[in-house]
């Protein structure tokens, strides 16, 4: 729309105002007149004609509308009329191959079919249904209960037989034949390919197919869904199972479930520097080790299965007894089932250059353990046991020194202990956060989780700690999943059996074959009951 | 030989303890409702300085020359007012020890924790400290001799008296605490896990009652 300049009178509409302007321009479309198109050439005759096709054998002529100047060759629709041309075989032929076939079938018959073949352009289903009744049907020589797969698996095997025979009669040198023709034969053979017995079953459950009832149609959709979400969440499925799986054996390597045997170490009053303290007693076998790995391994993260083994295999140096700094005298209590072994480093200690001093507890790298894998409490006086996973660490004055795994993997610079604790997930950190305070572990007044008393002791047992109750939150969230599936399914259970009637459902419940249980095989016991109850649906319809 | 050369290997702890104090005023002047002081100490009392070369302590903007800081001990900020915030406290290591400087966070915290049923009583000051250890990992020749000095007297007390609530007492009760949480995580575990198992064969089961029955109805 052309734009109006905006002088408003006032007092004065629109359409008055874009009047009164005369510069304007009104749109209007007028009536255009057609004439009548003009071609430039005369009209041309048209004639009423008779015409023959091609395509009939009888000689009828039909009449149309034709072009008078126009030559006629042939009616244009006979170019659609194919036709089949089935076998034609000599008598040669017949005896050689074709006889021998199938003793069932007599010459007269077998002319006798192909003759309808011909007749009917091999539309076996006309053939057959006129089998018995056409004019041609010989009086004797046939039998008498040909079905259409009857007649086609004849008719087939002599297709086969004759393409067979002809090709080997090829008089032309194989040499000279290209390689196309050799292969011809197959693929001719391969047309001919008739299964007698796989048409009959094809055809058996296309009309299964076909006469299935509302409720089989149903259920068939039911199931199929079924399997489609069962697919779709598989990977899924799969997944969380074997990440709880693997949490589960992760929790299990983290609660120590074998101990080690632990070795005494005590916390020395005096500790040569020089010797560079941090290095104490060996450490156990690989199997501490391996689970100090694993839950020093990233945030509880449970797919370490496989890092477990790696920091096994790294850290796998055992029991070689090798003591360094740090004197250890054994004080002499165990936990139960400990056994004792005492360094003897105190001779080590002795033999250092420098002169020993009383540093109290400024060096505190490691000492004994608790089970299997902590640090002592500082000053520890009751218990000990096994040292924590340790790592070998070359250095140049003292040789091999043992430090703990906790600390080799720190670089070079100041930290705080509380910040070496590992990190949680954010999505679990509230949840472990409380589980904590529950147990009033927690440090009041943090973002994350720490203990209240952050030394070594402490932080192992919390890092411990804090990696099996992550794998505990998830059993339970899986807990809690499986239960509420329990209640909907005993729900939709008692449904059912007031649907059907108390005595019924228990009859049909009793007449079941007993679930066997296994953990793992839940899925499993879900495809049975379907495939069987898919098996019974299939029987009642045959 | 002193050199700056890293001793692999060496990790040294020094514990040290901080937070703030705070007690409520009981006159009110201005609308400051609470005296506190922010510190940073040694467990024990003890002298921290000879491996501390300057203490940071960063207050809320509001306050004036928010960046307190201290070359030498008692390692203290005190201040009054009415909020809560983060303070950050810097820790600079000897300039011999070429360490960065380490930064602590926490919240200062004036008002007493809710504990329903029971009232705070008047004047009673409200502590929030914090127990943590610097790990000092590879330090140098030079900063290793530092660290190494007599501190003076165990770094950490035995028994908790008066302010120092960090003991080698309390340590080992930790310890046994989180333990004893440790067999009770794992008997959770158990229990949580043959409520999976039984609800997992529950659910075989009723999935083929519910099977069969829809086949029959």
């Amino acid at each position: 729309m052309a734009q109006k300049p905006r002088q408003k009178a006032p007092g004065m509409s629109r359409e008055l105002t874009s009047l009164y302007l005369e510069n304007q321009s009104i749109p209007v479309v007028l009536e255009q007149f057609q004439a009548k198109p003009k071609f430039g050439t005369k009209a041309e005759r048209w004639v009423w004609r008779a015409f023959k096709s091609s395509a009939r054998d009888d000689g009828l002529a039909l009449h149309h509308w034709a072009k008078a100047n126009e030559e006629y060759t042939d009616y244009y629709y006979a170019r659609f009329n194919a036709k089949t041309n089935p076998y034609q075989y000599t008598d040669e032929e017949y005896e050689k191959c074709i006889e021998p076939l199938d003793k069932g079938w007599s010459r007269t018959e077998t002319d006798y079919l192909l003759h309808m073949c011909r007749q009917f352009d091999l539309r076996f289903i006309i053939i057959h249904d006129r089998y018995y009744s056409h004019t041609d049907c010989p009086n004797s020589g046939i039998e008498s209960n040909r079905t259409l797969e009857d007649l086609k698996d004849r008719y087939y095997a002599i297709g086969r037989a004759l393409t067979q025979y002809r090709a080997g009669e090829d008089s032309r040198d194989p040499e000279d034949v290209p390689l196309q023709t050799t292969n011809k034969l197959a693929d001719d053979l391969a047309l001919l390919r008739f299964d007698k017995d796989k048409e009959l079953e094809r055809k058996k459950y296309l009309e299964a197919l076909f006469r299935r009832t509302k409720e089989e149609i149903e259920e068939e959709e039911l199931l199929t869904a079924e399997a489609r979400r069962i697919e779709a969440n598989e990977r899924r499925l799969v997944h969380e199972r074997e990440v709880l799986l693997q949490s589960h054996a992760m929790f299990e390597e983290a609660t120590g479930s074998a101990v080690g045997p632990p070795i005494k170490v005590q916390y020395a009053q005096t500790v040569d520097p020089s010797l560079a303290s941090p290095a104490t007693t060996p450490t156990a076998e690989a199997t501490p080790k391996g689970r100090k790995g694993a839950a020093a391994d990233g945030p509880g993260d449970p797919a370490s299965a496989r890092t477990i083994k790696r920091q096994k295999s790294t850290h796998g140096t055992p029991a070689p007894l090798r003591v360094r700094a740090g004197s250890v005298a054994s004080r002499a209590q165990g936990s139960p089932g400990v056994k004792v072994r005492s360094p003897s480093v105190s001779d080590m200690v002795r033999k250092s250059a420098s002169p020993s001093r009383s540093i109290a507890p400024s060096i505190k790298s490691e000492q004994g353990n608790l089970s299997p894998v902590f640090g002592d409490p500082t000053f520890g006086t009751e218990i000990h046991t096994v040292k924590p996973a340790v790592v070998e660490v070359e250095t140049a004055e003292v040789g091999t020194i043992v430090v703990p795994q906790r600390d080799a993997r720190l670089g070079p610079g100041v930290f705080l202990r509380s910040d070496k604790l590992h990190p949680i997930p954010k999505n679990k950190l509230d949840a472990v956060k409380q589980f904590m305070s529950q147990l009033a572990l927690n440090s009041p007044n943090t973002i994350w989780p720490r203990p209240v008393m952050a030394t070594p002791a402490v932080c192992d047992r919390f890092d411990s700690l804090q990696s099996i109750i992550i794998p505990l939150l998830d059993f339970k969230k899986t807990a809690d999943k499986l239960e509420t599936e329990v209640q909907v399914l005993r729900a939709r259970k008692r449904m059912l059996v007031n649907d059907i009637g108390e005595d019924k459902a228990e009859e049909i419940l009793n007449r079941l074959p007993p679930v066997s249980t296994s953990t793992a095989g839940a899925r499993h016991q879900r495809k049975g009951s379907s495939a069987s109850s898919r098996r019974k649906s299939r029987d009642s319809i045959s | 030989m002193k050199s700056g050369k890293r001793m692999k290997g060496v990790v040294i702890s020094k514990p040290i303890m901080y937070g703030n104090i705070a007690t409520e005023l009981l006159s009110r002047k201005t609308d400051h409702t609470h005296k506190w002081t922010v510190f940073l100490r040694g467990p024990n009392g003890q002298d921290i300085s000879y491996f501390i070369h300057k203490v940071e302590f960063k207050l809320h903007e509001t306050f004036v020359n928010n960046n307190r800081a201290f070359k030498g001990p008692p390692y203290e900020v005190t201040e009054t007012g009415w909020g809560e915030f983060e303070i950050i406290t810097k820790i600079y290591f000897p300039p011999a020890s070429g360490e960065k400087p380490i930064s602590l966070y926490h919240m200062l915290k004036l008002y007493p924790p809710d504990a329903p049923g029971q009232s705070w009583p008047k004047g009673k000051p409200v502590n929030n400290f914090f127990y943590d250890e610097l790990i000092f990992s590879e330090p140098t020749e030079e900063f290793f001799e530092m660290l190494t000095k007599d501190a003076g007297g165990p770094e950490i007390p035995l028994k908790a008296s008066g302010n120092q609530v960090f003991s080698l007492e309390a340590e080992v009760a930790e310890c046994k605490r989180l333990e004893t949480a440790a067999v009770q995580v794992t008997g959770k575990h158990d229990e949580y896990k043959d409520r999976v198992r039984t609800a997992e064969a529950e659910l075989a089961i009723l999935r083929r009652d519910i099977a069969a029955l829809e086949s029959a109805s």
